[in-house]
């Protein structure tokens, strides 16, 4: 054990050493080999640390991913591509097979995470999650008015079938994600003007290079909405006569399209010839297979079968990370977790009740049993260093006994029984609410946990059917607007599906959304964030990061915090 | 009667089962919670969204007429489209069928392998060490649950000494052997064991009876006496226990296929009863009926051949 210390030790000496340059290559060989790390597994230390040394260092600052390898984490930002080996194919294993890759009617990871790879749109998130940069869109400018967005299309553009892509193609995309009867986003398009029978309507084309779009009010998260991945800019000609056939064909201008879709068993990327970016993407091929069991994929990994694997489970972690011919990327992500409160149920409605579960959590021991060490607690409900988080907020710091006196000025000053249904066949989730409920017996409230599977979950979250139920958020737009809308104003969602609703937060969340000064924003979404820990709204829990592992060949394996799977850098060592 | 009038009859026989099928999944699917659009819009849709794909997909009907409608469409061997794929379900199975299917004749192949030699040979060299040994190992395989046998199968046939592919069925027959072994291994050593006791038993139940007795007396060669006497008669009883885990066996490839991840049917029936996915469920659901009712048939017509006494009527 003390031996194995000294050698985890060493080794972070020397990936710092190797990061800080202060070891030339041939130095850094002779103590890895002293460590009993040789081949390619020091060769790919070596490459991850240097190259890690080379980075945009605000990337870094503001936003590390962690890669760990042979023991060692260090924090990495996107590797430079121009060195890279061109071409190649990467393999990877996921749990579970797409369904339908329209960006439109969806709301699936499976699918998001597959298709943002192969269509773009006007404006996108940078990598860092943080920003928004041009992508099919050049540049814009906005009316003094913030009404009117006009857009100036990149010249020369293609889909991966050749054609050009035009400003008409840009219309018939957003009007259909606007009108779909199917269309599952309804949130980023609140902004647009609609005729009386709901019919977007102030979406223009003065030339084939531009696209002019009118709101009937100045929306300040309406870059970030267009940004998001169901404004995606599809091939009309391709699609108008049978839009339906989006689900299992695709047609866009990003780094790759779709080869081959063998359902249930994979899915194959190749590299779009037409793509926009010089030099990108640097692979042939994605090829994405389905082994639904955690362990199997790692099987996988280990035995050569694949290049890299999504999700392993958290309590292997530790193992894969240990294994020098392995890469663990730790992602920053804005994946939030949570106890959704149903206010409409006894005694949930009172506040001192919210706030005591909230004050009788131990988020650190969660942490460590549900994510063995892998996640920051929460102390708002938007997730951290999204924007406009507030960094201020204190949260609710583990206090039983705070917890016990806020029951005693409650409703239920004895405590009472709590029905927390949790996903079926989920391990995370059944750590989590084990240890609720052993947390939560501490100031009297009696927990029983019933595991509902997916759909009894939606179902049950939809009508109300339950007084607590896990739950998560993952963002899909940079801007606060899309949790806070979900959460806040009332909508189908039912304020998250806690019934719970304050006056004050909603006038803000609504002047949020017309505020274009980012100043004044701030201050709003800070405000919004206080109130909801006032009144206790859910059960804050924590931030996991997403989790990846490769071999140690593969460089830029990148998910930005809004979650899709960004392979255009990524490449694979010979 | 001969043979084919009763095939004939006992096809006609399986139309009121297989209705009866139909029945059962239908009422099992509105019995359990949960509804299929919402599952298909997810948590940002709006209520009315939800309720325009209900009328959509018919869910807004009245079940009796939703039944008959399912039983017209089944009827033309009309199978209806996945909720989830939104393709076709006769596409979706006609690329996963195969695969269970095999998995499950090459399961079978291989229990036979295992169980006929270990149980007769047990019975034979009855509470030798052999005996001993068969029996405490069996007792042990039966007891591990797949999804831990399968992966400890990957980790030392796969990883450590490379014999076997660790993914994917294969493509042609001598490469989806080699593909599918572990996984077939793993279903098979779940159900031998059943196999190898119903079959020693039986065997030593033959040797003590008095046919065999007589056989011994008229100086027949002990070869001769075991394998015309002993092994016809019993091999009935666990005939029918193997006829019986076909229906097992399919049950057992949903574990198998999810393990070594292989893109078979029974993967696509768990996925589709936790979508609410009502025609794949459905359809897999008779299919899988359909295909037991058949195997018990076939058993049916083996005892014929073994024991000339089974009446056919």
């Amino acid at each position: 054990m003390h031996d194995r210390m000294d050698r985890k030790e060493e080794l972070a000496a020397l990936a710092r050493a190797a990061f800080e340059g202060s070891l030339d290559r041939r130095a850094f060989f002779r103590r890895a080999a002293a460590l009993g790390l040789a081949g390619p597994a020091a060769t790919a230390m070596f490459r991850t640390y240097r190259a890690a040394a080379f980075q945009d260092a605000t990337t870094t600052a503001s936003n590390p991913i962690t890669v760990t390898i042979g023991g060692t984490p260090i924090a990495v930002g996107i590797e430079d591509t121009s060195k890279a080996p061109k071409g190649g194919t990467f393999k990877f294993a996921r749990a579970s097979d797409s369904d339908n890759l329209d960006p439109v009617t969806n709301d699936g990871n499976v699918n998001i995470w597959i298709f943002t790879n192969i269509y773009d749109t006007l404006v996108r998130v940078t990598p860092d999650g943080a920003n928004l940069e041009p992508a099919l869109a050049e540049k814009w400018d906005i009316s003094s008015d913030g009404k009117t967005y006009t857009f100036h299309l990149r010249p020369g553009v293609k889909f991966s079938d050749g054609t050009p892509m035009k400003a008409s193609d840009v219309v018939w995309s957003f009007t259909r994600a606007a009108n779909d009867p199917e269309q599952h986003w309804t949130f980023t398009l609140t902004a647009l003007k609609r005729d009386d029978k709901g019919n977007v309507q102030g979406i223009s084309t003065p030339d084939d290079q531009t696209v002019v779009i009118e709101l009937p009010q100045p929306w300040a998260p309406f870059l970030a909405d267009i940004a998001m991945f169901n404004m995606s800019v599809i091939s009309e000609a391709f699609a108008k006569d049978d839009p339906k056939k989006l689900t299992d064909q695709c047609m866009g201008t990003g780094p790759f399209a779709l080869k081959e879709w063998a359902k249930g068993d994979h899915i194959t990327l190749v590299k779009n010839a037409n793509y926009w970016e010089e030099d990108l993407p640097v692979l042939d091929q994605v090829v994405v297979s389905i082994v639904a069991d955690d362990n199997a994929r790692i099987i996988q990994l280990q035995g050569g079968e694949i290049d890299g694997l999504d999700s392993p489970p958290f309590s292997r972690v530790d193992e894969l990370k240990s294994d020098p011919s392995l890469k663990v990327w730790e992602l920053p992500s804005t994946y939030t977790k949570y106890a959704t409160l149903n206010s409409e149920k006894d005694p949930l409605g009172d506040a001192n009740v919210r706030l005591a579960l909230n004050y009788a959590v131990d988020r650190d021991t969660l942490i460590q049993v549900v994510l063995f060490g892998l996640g920051i607690p929460a102390t708002s409900f938007m997730p951290k260093g999204a924007l406009y988080w507030n960094p201020n907020l204190p949260g609710f710091p583990y206090d039983v006994d705070k917890a016990k006196s806020l029951l005693a000025k409650s409703k239920a000053p004895n405590g009472f029984p709590l029905e927390l249904q949790s996903l079926a066949g989920s391990a995370d989730e059944d750590a989590l609410a084990s240890a609720l409920k052993d947390m939560w017996s501490k100031i009297g409230v009696d927990v029983t946990i019933t595991p509902v599977e997916s759909s009894v979950s939606t179902d049950n979250y939809r009508k109300g059917n339950f007084q607590a139920q896990l739950t998560s958020w993952t963002n899909d737009i940079i801007d606060p607007d899309e949790l806070v809308a979900y959460a806040i104003l009332p909508s189908g969602s039912n304020m998250f599906g806690t019934h719970w609703s304050d006056p004050e937060a909603e006038k803000l969340a609504k002047q949020g959304e017309e505020e274009l000064d980012p100043a004044k924003r701030q201050q709003i979404y800070y405000r919004i964030q206080e109130i909801f820990n006032e009144q206790a709204a859910m059960v804050i829990f924590y931030h996991q990061p997403y989790l990846a592992a490769t071999t140690a060949k593969v460089h830029n394996f990148l998910q930005p915090p809004t979650g899709q799977w960004v392979w255009k850098q990524t490449w694979v060592e010979q | 009667m001969n043979r084919s009038r009763l095939i004939a009859r006992r096809l006609a026989q399986m139309i009121p089962v297989l209705i009866g099928v139909t029945l059962v999944a239908f009422a099992l699917l509105q019995l359990i919670p949960g509804d299929p659009a919402a599952s298909m819009l997810g948590l940002h849709a709006t209520p009315e969204a939800v309720a325009a794909l209900r009328h959509q997909l018919g869910l807004d009907q009245p079940l009796w007429k939703q039944y008959l409608t399912y039983l017209g469409d089944v009827a033309t061997f009309n199978f209806g489209t996945s909720l989830k794929f939104r393709t076709t379900v006769a596409a979706l199975l006609a690329d996963r069928l195969p695969v269970s299917l095999w998995l499950v004749v090459y399961s079978a192949a291989l229990t036979a392998l295992i169980a006929l030699p270990l149980g007769i040979l047990a019975a034979l060299w009855k509470d030798s060490l052999f005996d001993q040994i068969v029996r405490a190992v069996l007792m042990v395989t039966m007891v591990m649950p797949a999804f831990w046998v399968g992966i400890l199968l990957l980790i030392v046939f796969s990883l450590r000494f490379g014999l076997v592919p660790v993914a994917g069925a294969g493509e042609g027959f001598v490469d989806s052997l080699h593909h599918l072994f572990l996984p077939s291994l793993t279903i098979a050593v779940g159900i031998a064991p059943v196999l190898v006791r119903s079959l020693r038993t039986s065997v030593l139940e033959a040797m003590g009876s008095d046919y065999v007795r007589t056989a011994r007396a008229k100086g027949l060669a002990e070869r001769a006496v075991v394998s015309a006497h002993v092994m016809k008669n019993a091999l009935i009883p666990p005939l029918t226990l193997f006829g019986l885990s076909i229906g097992y066996l399919m049950g057992g490839t949903v574990i198998v296929e999810n393990v070594f991840g292989l893109p078979g049917a029974g993967k696509l029936l768990v996925d589709a009863i936790s979508a609410r996915d009502y025609p794949v469920v459905q359809s897999e659901t008779l299919i899988f009926a359909a295909l037991v009712i058949a195997v018990n048939l076939v058993t049916d017509l083996v005892y014929t051949f073994l024991d000339p006494r089974i009446s056919i009527s």
